[in-house]
């Protein structure tokens, strides 16, 4: 029998590289032997981004993007398809888990100087990965068509107005319709159900694994490693490192799933959208929230969007505001305790997001973002003359 | 020991979203009781329903159709009567929708003047249906079992998938142990 | 690394990935299942049809399942002329008493057993049929029926598929149950429906 099955390996490696690539990329690809579990995420991210896929694309056999439907439709589902409830919590929950081990990716990206030459461009992949995923799940939020869902949408698309000259036909152009309607929520399925997620998501992230596999894994240590001596190869080593640890993420995301979805589901999304009627509180999903707080700081509609934006999109200069001789934040202290409080910070405006940012809260908003942009124009200084710690020789 | 570390981070990571969770919810100010869900109750609150509210009352996902013709009932009631499909979700997170309805068929009073009014919906259209407390425990049972009749049934797979997830895990983390032994050993 | 170890080590490999493996096999089953006919649909496999209207001699065809059901409420001579065939000349071996339950009404799926044309009614004679024989013929291949259902002539190879069913009165049917399919059950005698109507 493994005769046979080495026989038809060999007819097929000799038409398609399938041997030489799974031996090169996974089963001896050389990994520093001192990973962490701060390094466990990437692999968890794929793992729930591929339960979404599926999930999702069981899904759209149901759904019907139709705003008379839609909202009828999610409940077919719930209700009358076999396992639908569990199709439907399941995609519901997973990006509350795809967010998080993002925040914690990008965490230990920023710690370990993963964003140092030459890992620039995978740095660069992932923060348009980043914001692919905020687009992909904003789309995603206002498929089920409830309250939150469609006034969620009104308020994020109307800060496009901020724009000057071009915001207000921007606003239309991009709804399709001068307020949140069939319009909308058709193109928002096509493009989170299609590009969005195939195209941008799918193959970005395939360049990033591309890139990294060239220039090979970062370490704790931060130093160059020697490939021979300090490098096992993936498999068995961190196959086996990854699937316990992904069980263990699963095996919390299911409670979740099965004993609490309501965890992270707006009790106003269960009301089907009504373009009368503005729910109390208009709260977007917990991962935008940090950002939602910075928006609301700056009480300028445009200077809001603009550092809302910025605050994004600053983490790409990183490589560039990085003037440190080590990667590691473990050999510089300085560094160490203010991305420490920096993580802090962003936690902390996570949950001012949710506040009504008014007097006392306002103002510790507007501190929080400040220490913010902080971090990032002084990295530069602090990375600079911090005296850095030895780093070993070898890992 | 770091990987305690990290998962006792990680926990408390999660941890740190709770009360932020917890806030979100908010609401009127609605006394909880001690709610009878069982089936029982849900049976007892579907006769309470179709006997008592389905007049008004539609329920779509359930194919209840209102008697009334809704928009008459719109104009004796100055509000078109709501579907009541979702209702026990809609007004709060787990049973505190069902918290919500029976607190709403508990707390209506009169005014001075005679006109009447409701606690916890103040200014409703909707007139005194004059349910027993026990039959407002009930019907809020039903509705609340309307809202996701796949709960039971999501409750139970749970129990088995958690199960052999929590084995599966602590299998594959003997495994990896294992595999790392030599590793550890030399490094 | 001793022997033992290594079995061990072995062992424990094999059964987690055994362990695993039962796994991923039950995840797939939700998603198999999500893809089988929904609730509703399930629920809406049972029909109350009215026959009140139909006179002796007429048939009613109705949509169950979005299968064609013939509905024909028969005529004396009708009755006599089907229960008197000889059953062993049939392909399809059925006495006419096994496909009713009433001898009065022929309720079957309207689905010729060949291809899947609906037959043509012919309550005076099929076409070709001597003696005048009345029945079904299907106009796609020249598929020839009785007035009970079952194949006289050409390529079908059998009766009219039934479906379960029962008189709720004098004046109604119900058809169809929660779990019946319908013409891929392929049953043509009454005997052989599942229980539940």
């Amino acid at each position: 029998m493994s005769e046979k099955l080495r026989g038809v390996q060999k007819w097929v490696d000799r038409r398609f590289p399938f041997t030489a690539f799974l031996e090169k990329h996974i089963t001896q690809y050389p990994t520093p032997k001192n990973l962490n579990y701060w390094w466990n995420f990437g692999s968890a991210l794929g793992i729930f981004f591929t339960i979404q896929l599926v999930t999702g694309f069981w899904l759209t056999m149901y759904y019907k993007p139709d705003a008379n439907l839609a909202f009828a439709s999610v409940e077919h589902i719930m209700r009358d398809v076999h396992f639908g409830w569990l199709l439907r919590y399941i995609h519901a929950i997973c990006p509350s888990a795809i967010f998080l081990f993002m925040y914690i990716h990008i965490g230990r990206g920023m710690f370990y100087g993963s964003y140092k030459q030459p890992r620039e461009l995978i740095w660069w992949m992932g923060v348009a990965v980043f914001l692919a995923f905020m687009a992909e799940s904003f789309m995603g939020y206002l498929l089920p068509w409830g309250q939150m869902s469609f006034w969620g949408a009104t308020a994020i698309t109307n800060l496009f107005d901020a724009i000057p000259f071009i915001g207000p036909s921007l606003v239309i152009w991009l709804r399709g319709d001068f307020a949140i309607g069939d319009s909308t929520l058709n193109r928002f399925f096509s493009l989170h159900t299609t590009v969005i997620p195939i195209a941008v998501i799918g193959a970005l992230i395939f360049m990033k694994l591309v890139a990294l596999h060239h220039v090979g894994s970062n370490n704790p240590v931060g130093i160059d490693i020697d490939k021979k001596k300090d490098a096992v190869p993936f498999s068995p080593y961190f196959v086996t490192k990854d699937l316990w640890f992904i069980a263990l993420l699963l095996t919390i995301f299911f409670l979740f799933v099965f004993f609490d979805p309501e965890f992270v589901l707006e009790p106003d999304n269960s009301e089907p959208a009504n373009p009368f009627k503005t729910p109390l509180h208009i709260v977007p999903e917990w991962y935008f929230l940090p950002f939602y707080a910075i928006l609301r700081a700056i009480p300028h509609k445009l200077g809001g969007v603009v550092a809302m934006n910025g605050a994004i999109l600053i983490v790409a200069f990183l490589p560039y505001l990085d003037w440190s001789k080590v990667r590691s934040a473990r050999f510089q202290p300085v560094r160490k305790w203010m991305t420490y409080l920096f993580f802090a910070n962003f936690v902390l405006l996570g949950w001012l997001g949710l506040k009504p940012p008014v007097g006392g809260l306002l103002l510790l908003g507007q501190v929080c973002t400040a220490f913010y942009f902080l971090y990032f124009v002084l990295y530069p200084l602090f990375t600079w003359i911090d005296r850095t710690k030895a780093e070993p020789e070898r890992i | 020991m770091t990987m305690i570390m990290t998962t006792l981070k990680y926990l408390v990571f999660c941890l740190l979203f709770l009360p932020a969770a917890a806030m979100a919810a908010g609401g009127a100010h609605i006394t909880h009781v001690d709610l009878d869900l069982s089936n029982k109750a849900v049976e007892r609150g579907r006769k309470v329903f179709e006997e008592q509210c389905s007049t008004c009352h539609s329920m779509v996902f359930l194919n209840y159709k209102a008697t009334m013709d809704p928009e008459l009932a719109a104009q004796s009631f100055g509000k078109e009567p709501p579907d009541l499909s979702m209702t026990a979700k809609a007004k709060g997170k787990r049973t505190d929708g069902a918290q919500y309805i029976h607190a709403l068929l508990t707390s209506y009073y009169t005014h001075e003047d005679g006109r009447p009014d409701n606690k916890v919906f103040p200014n409703i259209a909707m007139p005194n249906p004059g349910l027993t407390e026990e039959a407002s425990r009930d019907v809020a049972a039903f509705l609340w079992w309307a809202s996701e009749p796949s709960r039971e049934e999501r409750k139970t797979l749970g129990k088995w998938v958690i199960g052999y997830m929590v084995i599966l895990t602590g299998m594959l983390y003997v495994v990896n142990k294992r595999t790392w032994k030599d590793i550890k050993k030399k490094g | 690394m001793s022997d033992e170890g290594q079995s061990r080590r072995d062992f424990l490999k094999v059964t987690t990935g055994l362990f695993g493996a039962c796994g991923v096999g039950s995840a797939a089953y939700p998603f198999l299942k999500a893809l089988s006919p929904t609730k509703d649909l399930i629920a809406a496999g049972v029909q109350v049809v009215d026959i009140s209207g139909i006179k002796p001699g007429e048939m009613k065809t109705i949509l169950w399942r979005k299968q064609p059901v013939f509905i024909v409420h028969r005529k004396p001579e009708w009755i006599e002329q089907v229960r008197k065939t000889d059953v062993s000349t049939l392909k399809d071996k059925a006495t006419d008493e096994e496909r009713v339950i009433k001898p009065e009404w022929l309720v079957c799926l309207g689905i010729c057993t060949h291809l899947g044309c609906i037959p043509a009614f012919e309550p005076v004679q099929v076409p070709g049929t001597s003696p005048a024989v009345p029945g079904w013929y299907c106009p796609c291949h020249g598929g020839k029926y009785d007035m009970s259902g079952r194949r006289l002539d050409g390529p079908p190879p059998e009766n009219f598929h039934l479906v379960p069913y029962k008189f709720v009165n004098d004046t109604q049917l119900e058809i169809g149950s929660a779990t019946f399919a319908g013409f891929t059950a392929n049953i043509r005698k009454i005997k052989d429906l599942p229980e539940g109507g």
